[in-house]
Formats: C-alpha cells, sequence, structure tokens
C-alpha cells in the first residue's frame, strides 16, 4: 500500500477519533450540567467505569514505561515510549469526567492534603508522563543525557506509580471488596503484563516476536491466574464478609463478565502461547483481560456498602445478598458514561496516530499498525 | 469541647421523625437523606424480630474521610464536627469510599432538573435550600452548626419523639451525654476500625 494511501486512511482515522471525541465531550458535558440519567454512579457505587478505565491506562503506562526506559532497540522503544506517555495523559484525562468539578483540578496540584493517598497517583503519575515525555525526546532527537537519566527515574516511578493507586484502595475502610493486600500485587502483576501485551503487539506487527516477549507474557498470565486462583480460594475458605465479594463475583450479577475475563483474558491467551499459535490473537486478548480485570476490581468494591451492619439490613431499593448481607444493585455504566469512556480512547488513539509518525520520521501510525497486522495475517 | 451522642437503640421506635427534621432542617437534594433510620429483620418466620438503627456522620475523630480527602476539602472543625468546603471539594468521591458508614453523599443531579414533586417547578423551600448542596459536590451531616451556633440542639436530636438522642460535649466528663455513654458502656459503631467515632450506642445492632 502507498504513502498515500495510508496518509489518507490515516486522516480517515484523525477525523473519526475527532468525531467519537466530540461525542464523548458532549456526553460529559450533560453528566457536568446534573442532568437526571446521566449517569448510572450512585452513592452505592461512587466509582464505575471512569476508574476502570483510570486503572486500566495506568497499569499500561506504567509497564510500557517501565520496558521503553530499560530496552535497547531505540525504535521499539520509542513507540514503547509515546504509547506509554500517552497512556499516561489517558489515564489522567479519564479521572476528569469522573470529578463534580473538573475546574477546581488545580488543587490536587497546588493545594493538596499530602496525607491522602490519592495524591501519591497524581504525583506519580504526573513524574511518570513528564519523564515519558523527556525519554520520547531524548530517544527521537538522540539526545543521550534525557535518554539516561529517564532510564534512571522511570523504572522507580513506574513501580511507584500502581503500588500508590494499590495503597489508595486497599486503606478505604469503608469498602470491604478492596481491602485485601493480594491486591498490590494484582497491580503490580497487571501493569506488567500490560506493558509485556504492547510489547508483544508491536513486535508481532514487526513479524519480530522474541522468544522471550512471548515467555514473559504467558508467565505474567499465569501469575495473573495464580493470583485470581488464590483470591477466589481465600475467599471459598474464609466465613467473614470480606470474601463476600469475591463471591459474588463468582455467582452474582457480575459473573458472566468475571467468567469472561478468566476464559477470554487468561485461558486462552496462554494456550495460544503456550501452543505458539496467534500471538497478535494471544496479546490483545491478554490486554482485554486486564481491562474488564480493573472494571470487575471497581465494582468489587461497591458491592457490599454496608459492611457488617449489612446483616439482616432491610433497605428498600436494595437487595440482600449472599448470606444475608445487603448487597448494590449491579451497577452497569450509563450510555453517556460510555460515550465518555470511548472519547477516551479516541483521545488515546488520536494522540498516537499523530505522534508515532512524528517522533520516529516514518509512517508508524495506526494505519501501519493494522496494515502490517493484515499482512502478518493470524497464524 | 467535642460535639458528640448517644443514640439509646432500646427507645428507637423507628419512626423517622428525626429523618425529615433533617430533610426540613437541610433541605437536601431529592433522594438524599443525611439522618438515616435502617431496619433490621432479625431471626426466622414465625420468630422474627424487627429493629431500628438510626445513622448519620458519626463526626470520627479519627475520620477516615478526612485523610483521604485529597484536597483538604474535608476538615475538622474546633468542636469535632467533620464539615466539608465545598470551594475546596472537586467531587472525586473518595471519601464516600472512605467512610464505613455510609454517611457522605453526593450531589449527583440538579435539584431544578430533580425536583422533589416530579413535573413540577421547585417549591419555594428547596429553591432556598438548594444554594447549600451544589451540583458536583459530597455533601455530609453538618450537626446543624447554624443551629448549635443559635444555642440550639442539632435537629435530629429536638425532634426525637422519644428522647433516644442525647447531644452535648464530650470533653465534658459531667455533660449528660458524657454521663449517659459511662453508665450505659454505650459503643461507637466500628470501634475495631479506629475511627473514634463522636456518635454512640447504647443496644445492640
Ligand atoms: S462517619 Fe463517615 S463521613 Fe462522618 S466523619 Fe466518619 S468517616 Fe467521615
Ligand atoms: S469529594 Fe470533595 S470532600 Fe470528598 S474527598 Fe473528594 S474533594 Fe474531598
Amino acid at each position: 500500500m502507498n504513502t498515500k494511501k495510508s496518509g489518507s486512511k490515516s486522516s480517515i482515522i484523525n477525523i473519526v477519533c475527532l468525531v467519537l471525541l466530540a461525542v464523548g465531550i458532549f456526553a460529559w458535558s450533560r453528566e457536568l450540567a446534573g442532568n437526571p440519567g446521566t449517569t448510572n454512579l450512585s452513592e452505592y457505587a461512587p466509582w464505575g467505569l471512569y476508574i476502570a478505565l483510570f486503572l486500566f491506562f495506568e497499569a499500561l503506562c506504567a509497564g510500557t514505561l517501565f520496558i521503553a526506559a530499560l530496552g535497547s532497540n531505540n525504535l521499539p522503544r520509542l513507540k514503547m515510549a509515546v504509547i506509554g506517555t500517552v497512556s499516561g495523559v489517558c489515564a489522567g484525562i479519564a479521572i476528569l469526567p469522573d470529578l463534580g468539578s473538573p475546574l477546581t483540578v488545580w488543587r490536587l496540584l497546588f493545594a493538596p492534603n499530602t496525607s491522602a493517598p490519592m495524591i501519591l497517583d497524581v504525583w506519580f503519575l504526573g513524574l511518570t508522563v513528564v519523564f515519558g515525555i523527556l525519554l520520547i525526546l531524548g530517544l527521537s532527537g538522540n539526545k543521550e543525557g534525557l535518554t539516561r537519566l529517564s532510564r534512571i527515574v522511570l523504572p522507580i516511578v513506574t513501580i511507584l506509580l500502581p503500588l500508590g493507586t494499590a495503597w489508595l484502595f486497599t486503606t478505604l475502610p469503608g469498602k470491604v471488596g478492596w481491602s485485601s493486600s493480594l491486591e498490590i500485587g494484582v497491580f503490580i502483576a497487571q501493569a506488567a503484563l500490560a506493558g509485556l501485551c504492547v510489547l508483544f503487539i508491536l513486535q508481532g506487527i514487526a513479524k519480530n516476536v522474541a522468544n522471550i516477549t512471548s515467555k514473559l507474557v504467558l508467565a505474567f498470565l499465569l501469575i495473573n491466574l495464580a493470583l485470581i486462583i488464590g483470591e477466589v480460594g481465600q475467599a471459598l475458605y474464609s466465613s467473614g464478609i470480606e470474601a463476600l465479594p469475591t463471591k459474588a463475583l463468582l455467582r452474582g450479577g457480575f459473573a458472566p463478565i468475571f467468567w469472561c475475563q478468566v476464559i477470554l483474558g487468561v485461558i486462552i491467551p496462554s494456550i495460544l502461547l503456550a501452543m505458539n499459535k496467534s500471538p497478535l490473537i494471544a496479546g490483545v486478548l491478554s490486554l482485554l483481560g486486564v481491562v474488564i480485570t480493573k472494571y470487575l476490581f471497581v465494582v468489587k468494591g461497591n458491592i457490599y456498602p454496608f459492611l457488617n451492619i449489612g446483616e439482616s439490613l432491610v433497605v428498600p431499593e436494595l437487595g440482600a445478598g449472599n448470606e444475608g448481607y445487603l448487597m448494590a444493585p449491579t451497577y452497569v455504566p450509563s450510555g453517556f458514561e460510555w460515550l465518555v469512556g470511548i472519547g477516551v480512547f479516541a483521545l488515546g488513539v488520536l494522540l498516537i496516530n499523530l505522534l508515532l509518525p512524528r517522533v520516529t520520521n516514518k509512517q508508524v501510525g495506526v494505519i501501519n499498525i493494522i496494515q502490517d497486522i493484515n499482512q502478518i495475517g493470524v497464524n | 469541647m467535642r460535639y458528640g451522642m448517644l443514640i439509646d437503640l432500646s427507645k428507637c421506635i423507628g419512626c423517622a421523625a428525626c429523618v425529615m427534621a433533617c430533610k426540613v432542617e437541610n433541605g437536601t437534594l431529592t433522594g438524599v437523606y443525611w439522618c438515616n433510620v435502617y431496619t433490621k429483620e432479625i431471626g426466622k418466620y414465625p420468630r422474627v424480630k424487627k429493629r431500628t438503627m438510626p445513622s448519620a456522620c458519626m463526626h470520627c475523630t479519627n475520620a477516615p474521610c478526612v485523610k483521604a480527602c485529597p484536597t483538604g476539602a474535608s476538615y475538622h472543625t474546633e468542636e469535632g464536627l467533620v464539615l466539608v468546603d465545598y470551594d475546596k471539594c472537586i467531587g472525586c468521591r473518595v471519601c464516600l469510599n472512605a467512610c464505613p458508614y455510609n454517611a457522605r453523599h453526593y450531589n449527583f443531579t440538579d435539584q431544578r432538573k430533580n425536583p422533589y414533586y416530579e413535573g413540577m417547578e421547585m417549591t419555594p423551600f428547596e429553591k432556598v435550600k438548594n444554594k447549600n448542596h451544589p451540583i458536583g459536590k459530597a455533601g455530609k451531616c453538618i450537626l446543624c452548626k447554624d443551629r448549635l451556633n443559635d444555642g440550639k440542639k442539632p435537629a435530629c436530636v429536638q425532634t426525637c419523639p422519644t428522647q433516644c438522642r442525647i447531644f452535648g460535649d464530650l470533653d465534658e466528663p459531667n455533660s449528660e451525654v458524657s454521663i449517659a455513654i459511662r453508665n450505659n458502656g454505650a459503643k461507637p459503631l466500628y470501634a475495631h476500625l479506629g475511627t473514634k467515632p463522636s456518635v454512640y450506642y447504647i443496644g445492640s445492632i
């Protein structure tokens, strides 16, 4: 396919992304105006899709930039750096529609309550994006100093980033579904998996999948599976209220999504990788598994809003669940929330499509990735 | 000075007068109740019992909502009240997740589009109170701070027909509330979480 054709396809992608972004902004404006029914978030489900998206982009950013910082081959590192940095930006953007007063968001930077774990997120994400940009500048402009500096700082902040978020969630006493310290391991493992998946997909597109990458993706898929089994086992053998959210995932309204995550996002890609088949499908499914895991993690915290006093409690709009503890209704994002979420993804694709060709000085935008996928086929 | 409350569950008849008193005093948005009376159904038919449990913000001394608030919008007053500074609140709702008592609320909707009487305009009462509940901000029981400044008790305490709520200064060992807490061995809810609530309960929950 010639450069002209791919250029026009790239423009089409940009236009589609801009349209989706505009639709997302419109949906967000409806939410901000306080129109009833625009969000399915509630006092019993205060966090939902936007936080799940934040967690996904954060994992993608941390994992991708960690690898980009430590890698040795400049072109894949540069691509990883662009994707990682854009993911970091998208993580920040995904949070904005979750805020009731986004115009006061500057307070997080300039008037923070430093004892709040959320501030760690702000600092670590900010640092990660800044050093991601420095890495891009260093690699694309052959500036050794910048590259070396990022190589030192990024591995540290990209580990601290998911850790900070895990501390935020696990230290909230009001949400029993987030309290397990196992989640700290899950956050790190998911970030590593997400970064490896991006590397794996990029190598697949370049028809140059390194054996070690494939093995590492498989290893981290198995680590994630072990963590899921660990969590489920802990829940099944425990009788406390702490076990109920995981039990509810196994059998409640979220069960189809949970099993979809396990089968589609972990087991099938593990089998494909073990059999050396369809690496691209395996990579994409693994990444999809990370998205679903993040969504399930967020909703798990909302399932039992009343903690221990929820036993036998009656609140007319809520229903009793496992072992007589009051459960919150299943949270499903509203149409407006989906539109905003899609808008954030569109922004990410748009930024990557605009940035990649510029920093790599060649046609490596999203359209070339798609072309390469077509050429490679699925084997 | 630390304001606090004792709730005697054995006296509560579940009439929810406190819920309505709070609503009338504070004019919270449609569907938002800073003060609640929960009910529990205990036992199996035919031996069933119904229990009631009034609940609102516990004005915790070691408040997780204050600790988790990233902008310092949630804060303690000198009298031990936990309040929200709307100018600083960014609407992140981490405080809703941090509170183990479900005492945090959030203004999701514009009251003009979701008035008390569906399909009608806001009542003059709603219009007056609405400015205290801006969209996109977290809200909670303010222990009727304006009434306290006027030397009155909170509306829920004033209204309770069985006087199951005793209000006063927990730092004053001889206040009615301190004595009642001591004499009855009253306990706060979820003491094990270390939140040090300023609301105590007598009776089983
Ligand atoms: S009861 Fe909840 S809202 Fe009130 S001070 Fe304690 S943690 Fe904060
Ligand atoms: S919603 Fe407002 S009060 Fe609550 S934690 Fe966020 S900034 Fe603080």
